[in-house]
């Protein structure tokens, strides 16, 4: 029931936010937040169910022989659901701040709310075709959020990211059917299918190959990851939410749900397709870490990070070894927090200071103390120092692969964190130490104390996001107590 | 024989929760804030004096919710270097009084002195690889501010290379505790 709630809820919004926003802006704003908050609470009561080891709720909204519409609120959906609609309240307040200018504001709000189902609808489905409608009106729903510009420069944007996506979608669409023919069932598994180890090399290949470039954009594995950096040119709170968060992370989740629900880590391993993940991973690591010592704009020196995070992640959850996998899982939530920040903080600048490039941030923190306090502490924690969140995530991966007997990779972990901190330190540097530079900004208001800090509605989630970056460092009982519930609930009891 | 003690507790977050407040304060007041701030914290370590002069060893655990405790503890060695420490930073802060009066940025010198000075007593507390490495950090990260203080070329020179030294250090550091517990199954000290 509460799933069915979860899901509907924003829908009905969406279309309220569609009927009545034109009209008032108060019931706009309302309609926004009925959805988020009242996602957030429900999630919560479904996370405290499952960490409180109740049975999981489910829903069979469709149960034909051969085609089923499932939702099971299973550890890990909880898991990632919880992160994603408390960062979805943060960012439907932010962009009350942010978008209060801009055009196309009705559009906008229907459209991240609508994202907000289909991330839902993702992170519950329980079997692979739920979540395959639910991944395709993610990737839909996203685009006019895309070109919200109505630039040409934005329209291609828009294109680069429609062709990307929509081929990951076809390919999975394509892995669906091939995994019903072999086995007759589409239904997530906890510890593999088990009919699927009786097939041939051949047609596990195939698969292994359909769901890697499928999963593969959204997770922006090497050679499908040029739509992250063009996907930019959306408006900042969406770069943020979706392309730091939602979109991304639930490419990882794909992934987590092929290897552990449909493969099953004995297959996977067995057959050598996690190396060949992990492989990739590392080339992505690497990749994106020189990359993003050569973005000039601030967001797309973002986005360079969050492909080289998410490949983190992917590298912790083919270690196979209990506390690599759990330290993929945590790095999944404290980069969503971190990233966030960044990002929230990168839209505080751009939209006060009126300048989107690194090299002109020199003298910044003196205007906007708040928003650069907080992007040095995210940034900090990115690269993966305490106390800031992301470093016991990291030691845990850095743990699974030695369990696995390949120390390279946390090698490659070391020297990636040390190059994000040569993307990361100079801005910070400038905007602390530097004097400003030939008048770079252009602030409206006058340059007193706060006086060009962003509003109060961008200003509060940039605060309350660092805050949690920086308690999740030392403080893990939040998304760790919810790993293990997770963790088993994905690898059944075999493992 | 072993001793729960909160002292430990204060003795490592006084500084730490002094730190933001000294920055609500004027510039004056803050030097004098983090000056008292110091004499408290050299009150507190000196109150484990005489437990330790005995023979007690002072420990503190605090459940984080990973598979590490925040641990702390106070033989004779970590409270002859604790003591040491504050001292030697009670009366830096009250020199500082003086001669930081002309300087720019005083309360973000307050800030990261007192930071320093948690991560210095961290490290000198702590009683397992995985809180070391926390106050490990925070002190390197904290003193690279005062190390560029003047904001001159030569100053963010010096910065740069202490700010790399400092984190390749830090994360060959981070290597070798994820080693020493794949290693030996525990990160605990003592």
């Amino acid at each position: 029931m509460e799933i069915l709630i979860i899901i509907l809820l924003p829908i009905i919004c969406t279309i309220m936010i569609a009927a009545v926003g034109r009209k008032s802006v108060f019931l706009r704003n309302l309609f926004v937040l009925i959805p988020t908050v009242g996602d957030f609470l429900l999630v919560g009561h479904l996370a405290w169910q499952v960490k409180s080891g109740g049975t999981a709720a489910s829903l069979n909204l469709v149960d034909l022989s051969n085609f089923a519409i499932k939702f099971e609120a299973s550890g890990i959906s909880v898991y990632m659901a919880l992160s994603m609609t408390f960062l979805w309240i943060m960012t439907a307040i932010y962009s009350f701040g942010y978008m209060e200018h801009e055009h196309a504001q009705v559009r906008y709000y229907a459209a991240l709310v609508l994202n907000l189902a289909a991330a839902m609808g993702i992170v519950f489905a329980s079997n692979l075709v739920t979540f395959f409608i639910f991944f395709e009106l993610l990737t839909i729903a996203v685009y006019p959020l895309v070109v919200h510009e109505e630039t040409d420069a934005a329209y291609l944007a828009g294109k680069v990211y429609g062709v990307y996506l929509l081929t990951g979608g076809a390919m999975v669409l394509m892995a669906t059917v091939v995994l019903y023919c072999l086995t007759g069932t589409f239904d997530f598994v906890p510890g593999g299918i088990p009919a699927l180890a009786q097939q041939s090399t051949f047609m596990l290949t195939v698969l292994f190959v359909l769901f890697t470039i499928g999963f593969g954009f959204k997770a922006a594995l090497v050679p499908l990851c040029y739509w992250l950096p063009e996907a930019m040119i959306a408006p900042t709170p969406i770069s943020a939410v979706l392309h730091a968060v939602a979109v991304v992370n639930v490419g990882v989740f794909g992934f987590v749900r092929v290897i552990y629900n449909i493969f099953g880590p004995t297959l996977y391993n067995k057959m050598g397709f996690g190396s060949v993940i992990a492989v990739m991973a590392a080339i992505t690591i690497l990749y994106s870490a020189f990359q993003g010592l050569r973005q000039k704009e601030i967001k797309r020196m973002l986005a360079m990070s969050t492909i080289n995070q998410l490949s983190f992640m992917l590298l912790g959850l083919v270690s196979f070894s209990m506390i690599g996998m759990t330290g993929g899982l945590l790095h999944i939530y404290y980069h969503s927090f971190m990233k966030i920040t960044l990002f929230y903080c990168a839209g505080a600048i751009i939209t006060q200071s009126k300048n989107k490039y690194v090299a002109n941030m020199g003298g910044l923190a003196k205007h906007m103390p708040i928003t650069m306090t907080c992007f040095a502490v995210a940034a900090v924690g990115i690269v993966g120092l305490p106390p800031v969140a992301g470093w016991v995530s990291k030691w845990y991966m850095m743990q699974g692969f030695l369990e696995m007997g390949k120390p390279i990779y946390a090698i490659i972990f070391l020297l990636s964190s040390l190059i994000e901190l040569g993307f990361f330190g100079p801005p910070i540097f400038r905007a602390f130490f530097r004097k400003e530079e030939n008048n770079s900004f252009n602030f409206q208001q006058d340059t007193s104390k706060f006086g060009s800090e962003a509003p109060w509605a961008m200003l509060a989630p940039i605060v309350i996001v660092a805050f949690f970056s920086v308690l999740f460092g030392f403080w893990g009982f939040v998304p760790h107590g919810l790993v293990k519930p997770a963790l088993s609930g994905l690898l059944g009891k075999g493992f | 024989m072993i001793t729960n003690s909160w002292l430990l507790f204060f003795a490592v977050f006084i500084p730490l929760v002094s730190a933001p407040l000294s920055l609500i304060f004027s510039d004056k007041v803050s030097n004098r804030f983090t000056a008292l701030s110091n004499v408290v914290n050299f009150l507190v370590i000196a109150g484990m004096y005489s437990a330790v002069s005995h023979g007690k060893l002072l420990v503190l655990e605090l459940n984080t919710g990973f598979n590490f405790k925040l641990s702390f503890m106070a033989d004779s060695l970590s409270l002859l270097c604790g003591l040491i420490f504050i001292a030697v930073w009670t009366l830096t802060s009250f020199y500082s009084i003086g001669y930081m009066s002309h300087e720019h940025a005083q309360r973000r010198y307050n800030l990261f002195s007192l930071l320093s000075l948690a991560g210095t007593l961290g490290v000198v507390f702590t009683r397992n690889l995985f809180s070391l490495y926390i106050f490990f950090e925070i002190l390197s990260v904290a003193s690279y501010v005062m190390v560029v203080h003047e904001e001159s070329f030569e100053a963010r020179k010096a910065g740069l290379k202490y700010i790399l030294m400092g984190i390749i250090g830090g994360l060959t550091l981070l290597l070798a505790m994820v080693c020493t517990y794949h290693i030996t199954g525990t990160v605990d000290l003592l």
